[in-house]
């Protein structure tokens, strides 16, 4: 008798949860979303430029991030990046060890790249203005970057893919990346075309 | 062979012409890397090679020098005046080629921004100065004073080889003409 009770209390949990799981999908979901980047479909690229015009591009393969959302309530966002510096490519193999060397990134004793938020303001319908702390060779800067939305948020946070673009800038100088290096202009573009995903 | 024209020998013959081709060659790539609207990349790449190739045109130009202690070929008929020029021009052509690619080395090894020197790509080839402004722009200076220098003598060489083969029709020209 028992061992028939426990069958048929299965049975009924088995078909409760089948009914239940359309209504919940169905329920607002909590409008503070904890996002990560889709790798496959992100590329987080620099770009040098000599008197404004682009001269070099590249990317950072290693990176990571924690990016937690509320499109409802922006102020309450919090973002946080990491970037491996050792993981910088661009079409030189030569060129990327330069890169990687003292005088530039200093990636042997400075590996860690990181951006911090401290302040998330929607500017417009699809787009974000990210403040924050930047961190590189041991030395932060202010930094911020603008974020365009290109997808809809609402189903991206019940699975798809959201995706976006981020842009900013920095100056090497407060980096003191490439102190004597005139060959390119202070400021370089960080750009970050990609996808975001809910965890 | 009685009554043949003199002759430079065959490796004095290809080390001419393969430094010609690389001096040439160097000339017009320090033209185009020094764009300033180049990518950087590419910029990086080409500097890269014409340091490498300057290492090939000091090799090529000790080659020639060791070369120079064998017999070489007499011509008739030159006075001495032409003869004092000639010799002066070929000295001065000898020591550009030898001062170019050091002092290009010294300008990249004192250069601020510390670019390394990869010879072809496989091997970093020590720096033997620390970098230093001011050492780097006089390096810079006499490199670029070297190159218009010989630049200058590159051209009355060339001019000179004209008249030999072309006013003259000596056996000057042809001494330096590898034998098929």
């Amino acid at each position: 008798v028992i061992k028939t009770c426990e069958a048929a209390m299965r049975v009924f949990l088995r078909i409760l949860t089948l009914c239940a799981a359309p209504l919940l999908s169905a329920l607002p979901v909590s409008a503070e979303t904890v996002w990560k980047f889709d790798r496959s479909a992100t590329k987080m690229e620099f770009i040098a430029r000599k008197l404004s015009a682009p001269v070099g591009s590249g990317v950072f393969q290693r990176y990571d991030g924690r990016i937690d959302v509320d499109f409802d309530h922006p102020d309450k966002s919090r973002i946080k990046v990491s970037i491996d510096t050792n993981s910088v490519a661009t079409s030189s193999s030569a060129f990327d060890s330069y890169l990687r060397s003292p005088i530039m990134l200093d990636s042997a004793s400075q590996p860690a790249a990181s951006f911090v938020s401290n302040a998330v303001k929607q500017t417009s319908a699809k787009t974000l203005e990210i403040s924050g702390t930047l961190t590189m060779r041991s030395k932060s800067a202010p930094f911020s970057v603008t974020v365009t939305i290109e997808g809809d948020v609402e189903a991206a946070r019940r699975g798809q893919h959201l995706p976006f673009t981020a842009k900013g800038a920095f100056m090497r100088s407060a980096y003191d990346i490439g102190r004597d290096v005139n060959l390119a202009d202070d400021a370089v573009d960080l750009v970050i075309h990609g996808a975001l995903v809910a965890q | 062979v009685s009554g043949a024209p003199p002759r430079w020998g065959a490796s004095t013959i290809a080390l001419h012409w393969l430094g010609a081709a690389l001096v040439f060659g160097q000339l017009a790539l320090g033209l185009v890397m020094t764009n300033p609207q180049m990518d950087l990349i590419e910029k990086f790449e080409k500097y890269q090679t014409h340091k490498s190739l300057g290492f090939v045109i000091l090799a090529v130009t000790a080659a020639r020098l060791l070369l120079r202690r064998r017999p070489r070929p007499e011509h008739a008929g030159h006075t001495r005046v032409l003869r004092l020029i000639g010799r002066a021009t070929h000295a001065g052509l000898y020591a550009l080629l030898l001062a170019l690619p050091v002092t290009g080395f010294l300008m990249a090894s004192s250069a601020p921004a510390q670019v390394p020197t990869l010879l072809f790509g496989m091997i970093d080839i020590p720096h033997p100065l620390v970098p230093d402004k001011q050492v780097y722009e006089a390096f810079k200076a006499a490199h670029a004073i070297c190159v218009r220098t010989l630049m200058a003598l590159v051209a009355l060489h060339v001019a000179a080889a004209l008249k030999h083969l072309m006013w003259d029709r000596d056996d000057v020209f042809p001494s330096m003409l590898p034998k098929f």
